[in-house]
Order: structure tokens, then sequence, then C-alpha cells
């Protein structure tokens, strides 16, 4: 009996052994094609993020900064709302994670290092409690397009749009 | 006789420190015989000196006890109980159980027999979607995301400068299947960063800033707006020709800004 228990183990860690052996599977490099429909997909959009990254680096506040940023994620909600129109539900639930990791990495903190320098009851205050906002009706905005339509049956865009959950409660 | 012979015959001897006459004759003319009578010789004289250890009393008593015993002395020798093999094993178990094995076997060959004939649609063909995540564009968010927290000159500086190294190289990439419009939107881009980014955020440079820090930050990225601009002109002699302006355009647009830069590291802007 203990024979065949020491022949299962053995061949159990063969087994592994050899699947450890094999490379995980790459990232499937895009061909031609694919790289010529995302560049004529996202090039308006990669326009104004190019402009909108100048623009931040160039802003002199912290409010502008923050007003840069807040246009960097209006950009990302336009081509989410695009992408819903279209009900591709794959591109909506993509750039949604873009959207959540730039409000998240980018935005956020822009916004908070801003509350903390500039006065609340300043021109400059009632400046960033509009900006933040208009930053929370973007988010409204991407998650009412993207409940639209074929989008509300796509599972991928149920979890794109549950990950914004925190940085919904983060602009309150 | 030859050597190998001789050397296993010393081997055999009962005491190879006594060497028969036939055996001596060929190891006194044979060097390597005579060492290998050397070492058995000594081998057994090492033998002999091993120690023994005394056999405890009891086991002595025991042994003649056993000896002076009315019983045969030499006994049956005990065998081991046999193990019963795989096959035994199993051929016991279906002899005992046949008619559950026989009733599960056929139930396994009716449900093959059902699957089989079931009648089915066909494979599901599941188209995948085509990829939708952009390299370039993931490249973008996250500069800008960068550029966000960038609270220095110097970091903006660095985030912009990887923000056109990311479009001068996805330009190349795309330098022969972009039409000439793609080509010329992407330089713009390039443009863009080089001209109103890299360069005006060199000119914020703190002024107090030692010039050997403000050389070593714009030398090697001037040198990389030069290798921007080397392989822009390369490539521009191997694409269509409709291709080559724009790519022409981002070499100059390099180029000028490689010249900027140098400039505000020696001092002169």
């Amino acid at each position: 009996m203990a024979r065949w228990a020491y022949l299962l183990i053995v061949f159990t860690l063969l087994a592994a052994w050899v699947s450890a052996q094999n490379p995980v599977p790459a990232q499937p490099q895009l061909s031609a094609e694919d790289k010529l429909r995302l560049l004529k997909a996202n090039s308006t959009l990669i326009e104004n993020l190019v402009n909108d990254g100048v623009a931040i680096s160039s802003a002199d506040t912290a409010v502008n900064r923050v007003e840069h940023c807040r246009n960097a994620s209006r950009s990302l909600v336009n081509a989410i709302q695009q992408a819903a129109t279209a009900e591709d539900a794959e591109r909506v639930a993509v750039l949604t994670d873009l959207f959540r990791d730039f409000v998240r990495e980018g935005l956020l903190p822009t916004l908070d290092d801003a509350k903390r320098d500039v006065p609340a009851e300043s021109p400059d205050g009632k400046r960033l409690r509009d900006l933040r906002l208009k930053a929370a009706g973007d988010l409204n905005d991407l998650k009412k397009a993207s409940s639209t339509g074929k989008l509300s049956d796509s599972q991928r865009v149920k979890d794109a749009i549950k990950q914004l959950d925190e940085v919904s409660e983060a602009l309150k | 006789m030859n050597c190998q012979t001789v050397q296993n015959q010393i081997l055999g001897l009962p005491d190879p420190r006594e060497l028969p006459a036939a055996l001596r004759e060929h190891v006194g003319g044979c060097a390597a015989c005579q060492a290998w009578a050397r070492k058995a010789a000594r081998l057994e004289s090492l033998l002999a000196q091993l120690p023994v250890p005394s056999a405890p009393r009891q086991k002595k008593e025991a042994m003649i006890g056993d000896l002076m015993q009315a019983e045969p002395v030499i006994l049956p020798m005990a065998t081991l109980a046999t193990r019963p093999s795989f096959a035994t094993v199993t051929g016991r178990f279906l002899r005992r159980n046949a008619t559950y094995v026989g009733g599960l076997a056929a139930a396994v060959l009716v449900a093959i027999g059902i699957y089989w004939l079931w009648p089915s649609k066909g494979p599901e063909v599941v188209v995948a979607p085509p990829p939708q995540k952009h390299p370039l564009l993931e490249k973008m968010v996250a500069r800008d995301t960068a550029l966000a927290r960038a609270n220095t000159p110097t970091k903006k500086l660095e985030t912009l400068d990887g923000m056109a190294d990311d479009l001068a190289s996805e330009t190349r990439g795309m330098a022969r299947i972009a039409s000439a419009a793609e080509l010329k939107q992407m330089t713009g881009w390039y443009e863009k960063v080089v001209k109103d980014g890299m360069v005006k955020q060199a000119g914020k440079l703190p002024l107090s800033m030692p010039a050997a820090d403000k050389a070593k930050l714009l030398e090697p990225i001037a040198a990389r707006l030069n290798s921007d601009a080397t392989e822009a002109e390369k490539l521009s002699r191997e694409v269509p020709p409709d291709a080559q302006p724009a790519l022409k355009r981002m070499a100059d647009t390099a180029r000028e800004g490689e010249k900027s830069l140098r400039a505000m590291a020696r001092g002169s802007n």
C-alpha cells in the first residue's frame, strides 16, 4: 500500500516539476494590423493625454495642476463614453482600468496636496472644490455610460466598474 | 602468465604473504606485481590486527544451551510471508464483488454510449475580442500620472524625457505600417513634448542649481535626443517616401532639443 502512495507522491512531484519548467506564456505581441487599429482608435485620446501631460508639467500652482489632471481624467471619460456608445465592452473595461489608475495615483493625491496648501475660503479653495465636484461628476458619467445596453450584461465591465468604488469614495 | 592473472591469483591466495613458487617467479621479475603483492600482504597483516569485540558471556551460555537441548540443532529456516501481488489482490477483489463491478462497468459503458450518440451542436466557436490594450496609451497614462506627482523641475524633465522616448520609439515602430498622416500626427506629439515640455522645463531649472549638477542632468537627456535624431534620420532613408517627411521632422525636433539642452548645460542660455 505504501509503495503506491510513494509512487503517487513521486509522480505528483515530477508533474509539478515538469510544469514549472514551462515558461509563463508571454503577453502576445500585437500584430501590425492591431497596432494600426489601436493607433486609429486611440490617437485623439493620446493627443489629449500628451497635451494634458505637458500642461501638468507646466502648471505653476497646485490648483492649476489639479485642473490639468482633471482634464486628463476627463479625456479618458470621453473616450469611455464613445466606447460605451459603440457597445465595445472590452474597450470600456480597458479604459476604465486606466481611468481608475490615473485618478487613484495621479488626480486624488494632487487634489489632497492642493487641499493642504490652499485655504478653503480663498478663491483657489473654491476652485478646488469645483474641480473635485467635476471629477466626481466625470465618474458618474462614466458609470452611467457603462450601465447602458449590452454593457450592463458584461461581467468584464461590471468588474471594472466595481473597481471604481475606492476612488468614488475618495472623491466624495 | 601476464600481470593481471598473477595479481588475481595473489588476491585469491589464503595468505598473500606466502607466495607459491609459480607466482614468486613472475613477481620476482615484475615491479608492478611486486608492488601489488606487497599491498596485498600489508592488507592481510592489517586485517589480522583488527580488534574483534568479545561476545557477551550470556550469548555463549545461551548458544551452549541451544546445542545441548533435545531438539534437532538444525531447524527449518523461517520463511518470510509472501506479499500477495497486485494482480492477486485485484483478482480476489473482482471475484468477491463481481456483481457490483459488473454493474458499474455496464453503467459507465451506457453513459459513454449516451454521450456519444447524443445530438450535439458541434464545437462552439468562441471568437476572442480584438485586443484593446494599447501599450502606447498605457505608457501615456502612466507618464501623466508621474507628471502629476512630479514636484520638481528635475523630476518633471526626467518624466517628459521618458514620454518623448516612448513616442519616438513608437513612431519608429510604426514607420513602415502607418500612413503619412498618422506618422505626422505622432511626430507632432513628440515635438510637443520636446519643445513645450522638455526645453521649457529645462529652462525652469533653479538658477541656484550648481552648473555641474545641471550638466549632469541635461547632458544624458541631450545625448538621448541625439540618439532619437540619428535613428530617425537612418530610418527615413529606409522607409517609403511618404513616411520620410515625418521622420525627418522628428529628427529635426530632436536635434533642436538637443542643441537647446546642451546650451543650457553649458550655462550659455
